[in-house]
Order: structure tokens, then C-alpha cells, then sequence
């Protein structure tokens, strides 16, 4: 009882800190930038935080407000993505690939305005709840990583690895190659244990190491230009059904509400699991909505709950899925591993420490916010798909430059570098070749992110144990740490041998990117 | 390390071959050797250091990615549809002109530059330049209104920056 009470303190903290009138003004900007970049064509919510992330630096803000910023931007772009699953058949990020099934339909059939009602109010009652499990879940799991030694934390960093290869693509061998290339690009750099330089090839820029806000940008928004370059050349061109107004009926929303809460309780505990994230929650909770409830054959014909269940459980799992990243440091898709990085940026570490007691204002302050940037983006999104609507009308001629010099603007202002302009377009040719080449490209910065602290307790372990490798696997935390990474690594695998189909083909198969 | 199984390629796709993937995996291992074999030139300094020096996780992780490189060769998947030479020419024009910006937006400065780059890219994109030079001449002055005044940003001004 005590504790209970203990937490919610700490979230109303948490709002008090949020409901300042900047930190509000910051979540409308970060709703309202999130949802634009959401609905652009070929721009997701990894691309946008990653180009806000140092354009939010230069403005000054202390790290709660740019935490707030950033998840708005965060949540209304996972929002604006929904808006053109429903209007143009084309999911903004993995997560919103099944909502386009019913939600396209229900355009076609001139209902986007009750689709995207649905869709703004099944992820307000998730984000609710899965605030409410945030609080429960996420402060006892936490407090298990102060239990934590140098080995514990290297097995965690590894499970990290194996989730995140195995999330994106078929072909876990990919995922793994790219998150070695990540820990290599880590490697980059002055050893901070003994000033050798290593792979800098004699540029004092490069001493400092990569910085993965300049990947991030290249691989991310830069290769996404010149996807959506050959995509155009090859007339790929898509048919948007327009939306008027933003309503629903009463009983609309009524027959909607078992879908909706369904879909948030598969959301949540889809999302506590390290590694699924929104994208797989989103299936699943379809599926499982189609199987109750379709009684009629209407689902994949323009059924209300056939948007209400996949919206509610990807915004659910969103909220899941911090219980993960905040308390191991295990992000459960590409956008939460920028989060990550951020994090780490502001020396907030988790999974190396205990964040729900070590730097309490600002998780429950982040916490507060994503609720808050729901509630907005509920209000927001009734007056505004009109013109929301409208962008999608920018001919990609003039969108795809000005993401390109939005690009260069934020990575020029990380260090006011040319070799950083130089080194972000080289990536972007990377990423776009990996994308060719079906490389999941949020390991490689998984890998650069987590690298440094890969080696350091690596190194950590076998100083403490006199060069003796048997401390990664005593203890039955470790053990079972590794038993997780080879879960993780391998049962999807098996599972989808069993099944004979593997539900993450149907991702690569949608064009979706995880 | 034992790799998975490669996928099949679902059916009724025409058989496509895996020269992409084991290209990849070429580079791939080259780039292990390589990295390795750096890494292994790193001396461990005579105090400081303990068991592990700054090669050890680097030879490691070089390993691993060979190791990696070497299963993709051996067991690659079905390559991708590449783009056909005109676009990807353009997109290479399109990398160039990135490579250029990037060199050329301190000496000419932030607006030139960037009107310089929309125009080059709204060419490649076919834009109806009636309404591509106008706009690539506004958009980066607006940008450059806001970053300066509004975001603290400073851009390159080289030979125009305005404000």
C-alpha cells in the first residue's frame, strides 16, 4: 500500500513537472511536428526524432523539456503514421501496417473520418493504460538491475543485441551482422582506458568516436530520400482518400470498446516483453480481435474494431515497451533505440543503474508526458486532419530536398563539421544499400549506441575476475540472462518452422520498417 | 556460432540469385580482416590495463563479423530488385549533389547552397521548374529566418546568409 502510493506520488510529481506552461506549449509543438512528419510520405518517426534530436539541443532546454519534445514528437508521429494507413494504404512505420487491412477499407467506403476517430481515441485509452501499467511494472523490475555486477550488465547489452537483430527481417544472420557493424563503429575512438587511438586512421575528428545522431540522420532520413527517389522513378505512385471531418457515432464507439481494451491489455504485456515491440502487438491483437469478434466476415472489409483493436495495442505496446527500454535498456524497436540513445547522451542509463530511483523526476516526467501528448493529440487531431490531410499533397520533388537540408542542418549543428556532413552522407548510402539488401538498419545503431558499454563491463568482468571468462556464466543471473539471448535468437525461428509461416515476412513483405 | 536456416523464397517468386547477398558478404569479410587485423595492433600499455587491453572485445567482434560474412556467402538469400540504371544514376547524382552541399555550404553559405541543392534535385525528380526555382529560392531563406532568429542555430552565411 505504502508503495503504491509511493508511485503514484512520484507520477503526480512527475505531471507537476510536465504541466508547466513551456513544457505544455513544447508537447503541442513535438504533437503537432510529430503528426507532420507522421503523415509526410517516406518519413517516419525514427527519422524525425533523430533530425530533432540536435536541432531540440541548440534550443537550450534543460533534459526534461527536450524529453518531452522528443516523445511528443515520438508519439504523434506513431499517430500521424495511422493517418496514412487509413487515408493512403501506406503504414508510416511497422506498427501501423495492420491498421491500413480495415482502416483503407473504411476510407474507400468514405468512413476515414469514424477510422481515424477510432484510432485517436483507441490509442488514448491504451496510452491510459498502459501508464497505469508503467507504474506498476516498471519500478520493482528496475530495481532488480542494482542487483547488476560488470557481468550482468554485459549479458543485458547482449540481450539487447539478440532482440533487436531478431526483431527486424527474416534472416536473423542480418540482424546480427548489422549489430556487430554497430559495435565496430563504437569501437571508433580514443580507449578511454589507455589513449590508444583506435580506427582513426590519423583524424583528430574521429578521436572523439561516431556520434550517433550523424548515423542515426544518414542512415535513417538520408537513405529514406533515396529510397523514396527510386520508389518515385519507378511510378509507385499511391491514391489518398480524402477525409472531411473527424467523427464517430455513439454506438459506434461502443461496439469499438471490447476491441479497444483487448487490444491494450495484448498491447501492454506484447510490449513488457523485450524485443516484440508495437509491430508484433498489433498482429496479434487483429487476430485475436477477427477470430472473437468476426462473426459476420466483415473484418478486412472496413470493420470499426479491425482499426480499434491494432491502434489501441500498438500504442499500448509503445507503453510496454518502456517498461524494457527504462529498466534493462532494451528498446523494442527502431525509434526507442534513438530514445535510447538520447538517453544515454544525457547520462541517464538504464539498465546500468536503477533510473526509477536514481533520476526519478525525469522518468515520471517523461512518463507524465507521453499521457499528456496523448490527450493532445486526441484534441489536436479532430480540428487539424484537414490539414494534416494537405500535406500529403506536397509534391516529393520539394519535400525530398528540404529533408535533406533539415538533415544537414542537424548534424551541422552537432559540432559545425563538414567531415560529419561527409561521414552522415556516406551512411546514407549505406542505409540505403541495406535496405536494398533487406539489413535491418536499427541494430547497426544499437550496436554504436550500446557498443562502449559492451566493452567496458566486458572489460570490467575480467579485471574483477583475474581474466577468468567462466564470470559470464556464474550465477544464476547470468545464466539466465543467457538463456534469454539465445531465446530471443533462436525460438523465433523454431516457431515459425512449426507454423510454416513467419509473421515478420508479412512485415518485409508490407514494406514496413521495424 | 550456429546461423539459422535461410528463408525460401515464397513461392511464385521467380527465382532470383544470391550474387547481392554474397557480394555483401564479400566486402563484409574483407572489412573483418581488415578490422582485425588493425585491432591486433593495438598495445596493451604496461599498467592500467588489466587482463584486457583495447584489442581484445575489438578482435572479438571482428571474428564474429567474419564469421557472419562468411555464412551469408555460403547461405545467401534471394537478391533484391536493384534499380535500373537510369535511377540509379540518379540517385547517385543525387549523393553527389549531398557530397557537394555538404563541402560547398561554408564557402557559399547556407542559402545558396541549399537553393543550389533543391534545384538540382527538383531537376533530377522532374519538377515543373515554374514552380521549383521559386520555391527552392524561398524555402531555404525561410529556414534560414527561422534557425537563426527563432532557434539559435547559427548557419554558415558564406557569400548571401542575410539576417
Amino acid at each position: 500500500m505504502l508503495a503504491a502510493t509511493l508511485l503514484n506520488f512520484n507520477l503526480l510529481d512527475g505531471f507537476a513537472a510536465a504541466i508547466t506552461p513551456t513544457n505544455i506549449g513544447l508537447a503541442l509543438v513535438g504533437c503537432l511536428l510529430g503528426t507532420l512528419i507522421g503523415v509526410l510520405p517516406g518519413i517516419g518517426p525514427i527519422t524525425g526524432v533523430a533530425i530533432l534530436f540536435p536541432i531540440t539541443l541548440s534550443l537550450g532546454l534543460d533534459d526534461a523539456a527536450t524529453l518531452i519534445l522528443l516523445a511528443s514528437v515520438y508519439y504523434g508521429s506513431q499517430y500521424g503514421g495511422s493517418t496514412t494507413s487509413i487515408l493512403l494504404n501506406v503504414p508510416g512505420e511497422a506498427s501501423s501496417v495492420v491498421t491500413t487491412l480495415d482502416g483503407y477499407q473504411m476510407a474507400r467506403q468514405g468512413r476515414a473520418g469514424q477510422a481515424l476517430a477510432i484510432a485517436a481515441i483507441g490509442s488514448f485509452i491504451a496510452g491510459t493504460g498502459s501508464v497505469i501499467g508503467l507504474m506498476l511494472f516498471g519500478p520493482p523490475l528496475s530495481a532488480v538491475t542494482t542487483e547488476f555486477q560488470s557481468p550482468e550488465k554485459f549479458m543485458v547489452v547482449l540481450l539487447a543485441f539478440a532482440t533487436v537483430s531478431s526483431l527486424a527481417g527474416a534472416n536473423i544472420a542480418k540482424g546480427l551482422l548489422a549489430v556487430t557493424f554497430g559495435v565496430m563503429l563504437a569501437t571508433v575512438g580514443t580507449d578511454l582506458q589507455t589513449g590508444v587511438n583506435r580506427f582513426t586512421f590519423g583524424q583528430l575528428k574521429l578521436q572523439e568516436g561516431m556520434d550517433f545522431v550523424i548515423i542515426a540522420i544518414g542512415l535513417f532520413a538520408v537513405s529514406e530520400v533515396l529510397t523514396l527517389l527510386e520508389d518515385t522513378l519507378r511510378g509507385d505512385a499511391v491514391v489518398f482518400q480524402k477525409a472531411e471531418r473527424v467523427w464517430i457515432t455513439f454506438k459506434e464507439f461502443t461496439e469499438s470498446l471490447g476491441a479497444i481494451i483487448r487490444g491494450s491489455l495484448i498491447g501492454f504485456f506484447v510490449g513488457l516483453l523485450p524485443g516484440t515491440g508495437a509491430s508484433v502487438a498489433g498482429f496479434m491483437s487483429y487476430g485475436l480481435e477477427k477470430r472473437l469478434s468476426d462473426t459476420e466476415g466483415t473484418f478486412g472489409h472496413g470493420d470499426i474494431r479491425g482499426v480499434a483493436s491494432p491502434e489501441s495495442a500498438n500504442n499500448a505496446a509503445a507503453g510496454g515497451s518502456l517498461v524494457p527500454l527504462l529498466t534493462l535498456g532494451i528498446p523494442g524497436s527502431g525509434t526507442t533505440a534513438v530514445m535510447l540513445g538520447i538517453l544515454i547522451s544525457m547520462g541517464i542509463r538504464p539498465g546500468s543503474g536503477n533510473v526509477f530511483a536514481e533520476t526519478p523526476e525525469l522518468i515520471w516526467t517523461l512518463i507524465a508526458s507521453m499521457y499528456i501528448g496523448n490527450l493532445i493529440l486526441l484534441l489536436l487531431n479532430f480540428p487539424l486532419v484537414k490539414l494534416f490531410v494537405k500535406i500529403l499533397e506536397i509534391p516529393p520533388w520539394f519535400l525530398m530536398p528540404m529533408i535533406l537540408i533539415i538533415s544537414y542542418i542537424g548534424v551541422y549543428s552537432v559540432n559545425n563539421s563538414t567531415l560529419d556532413i561527409t561521414i552522415m552522407t556516406l551512411f546514407g548510402v549505406i542505409g540505403f544499400l541495406c535496405r536494398r539488401l533487406a539489413i535491418p538498419l536499427a541494430p547497426i545503431l544499437m550496436g554504436l549506441i550500446l557498443g562502449d558499454d559492451l566493452e567496458q563491463n566486458f572489460r570490467r568482468s575480467l579485471v574483477a575476475s583475474k581474466g577468468e571468462y567462466s564470470t559470464f556464466v556464474s550465477g544464476w543471473l547470468n545464466v539466465g540472462l543467457l538463456v534469454m539471448v539465445v531465446l530471443v535468437l533462436f525460438l523465433p525461428q523454431i516457431l515459425s518452422k512449426l507454423r510454416g509461416s513467419n509473421v515478420k515476412d508479412e512485415f518485409a513483405d508490407a514494406g514496413a520498417e521495424v | 556460432m550456429r546461423a539459422p536456416g535461410p528463408q525460401v523464397a515464397a513461392e511464385g517468386d521467380a527465382p532470383r540469385s544470391g550474387w547481392s547477398d554474397r557480394a555483401l558478404g564479400i566486402v563484409c569479410l574483407v572489412g573483418a580482416v581488415a578490422y582485425t587485423a588493425t585491432a591486433r595492433t593495438y598495445e596493451t600499455t604496461s599498467f592500467g590495463s588489466g587482463p584486457v587491453g583495447p584489442k581484445t572485445l575489438p578482435t572479438g567482434v571482428g571474428i564474429v563479423f567474419g564469421v557472419l560474412a562468411l555464412y551469408l556467402i555460403a547461405r545467401p538469400d534471394p537478391g533484391p530488385t536493384w534499380p535500373t540504371r537510369s535511377a540509379g544514376l540518379q540517385v547517385i547524382a543525387v549523393v553527389v549533389a549531398s557530397y557537394f552541399y555538404g563541402q560547398l555550404m561554408e564557402p557559399l553559405g547556407f542559402i545558396v547552397a541549399s537553393g543550389v541543392l533543391a534545384i538540382v534535385i527538383g531537376f533530377l525528380f522532374r519538377a515543373p521548374m515554374s514552380k521549383l526555382v521559386p520555391l527552392s529560392i524561398l524555402f531555404p531563406i525561410v529556414l534560414a529566418f527561422i534557425f537563426n532568429n527563432w532557434l539559435a542555430l547559427k548557419l554558415p552565411t558564406g557569400i548571401w546568409g542575410g539576417f
